[in-house]
């Protein structure tokens, strides 16, 4: 079990290493040359990981910042579909 | 701060604080939170999304309550409850799938996001900054995309 942080750049790079936590860190010039098809796989998989090792999950902007169709919006979406539920509005919360 | 960590906030806060110029934004803060920037009581944050510029709209008077610009354009009406509705229906079907594909994409671009606030600015100031029930009227239209 670990924590895995979600959020919008710069801040959740800079709380996942201040919690020595796991955030999806793809090299920029990798992660751009991929498809989103294939962004959204690896993407998926780091979700997948950190449930399957019921990592603890913090959010560090609250989902009303969430933009429509960004990565951290599916992000979000794929973890209630998968039995998380998101509750509270207030910025850096944790989840699990 | 390793040197591509140093180059990718090099990276966004150049491509804000262009955004937040060319719409003749006062700059207030830049900081590991972003970028934020005002106009009148309407305070505009600028933070990065793999790449993606986020556009969060917070009032001068609440700036703890902050929501996503897109949220704000459908409390305004103009962005359609039913588009978000539907918009939210497909990204639902898209993440609930296994098949590879791609992903709808964003509800509305940054740009248009930025033009809209700033040609509306003063409806947006009256509706969303200085009014108070308006945090709660976007926490249901957040909670209903969510749900």
């Amino acid at each position: 079990m670990g924590i895995a942080v979600l959020g919008h750049f710069p801040l959740y790079t800079q709380v996942s290493d201040k919690l020595g936590a796991r955030h999806l860190d793809v090299f920029a010039p990798h992660w751009h040359a991929w498809s989103v098809a294939q962004q959204w796989r690896e993407n998926r998989y780091f979700l997948d990981r950190a449930l399957a090792r019921n990592d603890r999950i913090v959010l560090t902007h609250t989902p009303r910042r969430a933009r429509p169709g960004s990565t951290y919006d599916r992000e979000l979406r794929y973890l209630r579909n998968n039995g998380v539920l998101i509750t509270g509005f207030n910025d850096v919360h944790v989840l699990l | 701060m390793n040197h591509p960590m140093k180059e990718r906030m090099r990276d966004f806060e150049r491509l804000a604080l262009e955004k937040a110029k060319a719409h003749n934004l006062q700059i207030e803060t830049v900081d590991e939170r972003g970028v934020r920037a005002t106009l009148d009581d309407l305070v505009f944050e600028f933070t990065q999304d793999h790449g993606d510029l986020v556009v969060s709209l917070a009032s001068r008077h609440r700036p703890e309550a902050c929501f996503a610009a897109e949220f704000v354009a459908v409390m305004l009406g103009d962005i359609e409850p039913a588009e978000l509705a539907s918009y939210r229906d497909s990204l639902d079907r898209f993440v609930a799938s296994d098949a590879d594909g791609n992903p709808p994409g964003l509800l509305r671009d940054t740009d248009w996001l930025l033009d809209w606030t700033c040609a509306n600015s003063q409806r947006v100031i009256e509706q969303f900054c200085r009014n108070p029930d308006a945090p709660a009227q976007l926490d249901a239209i957040v909670g209903g995309y969510l749900e």
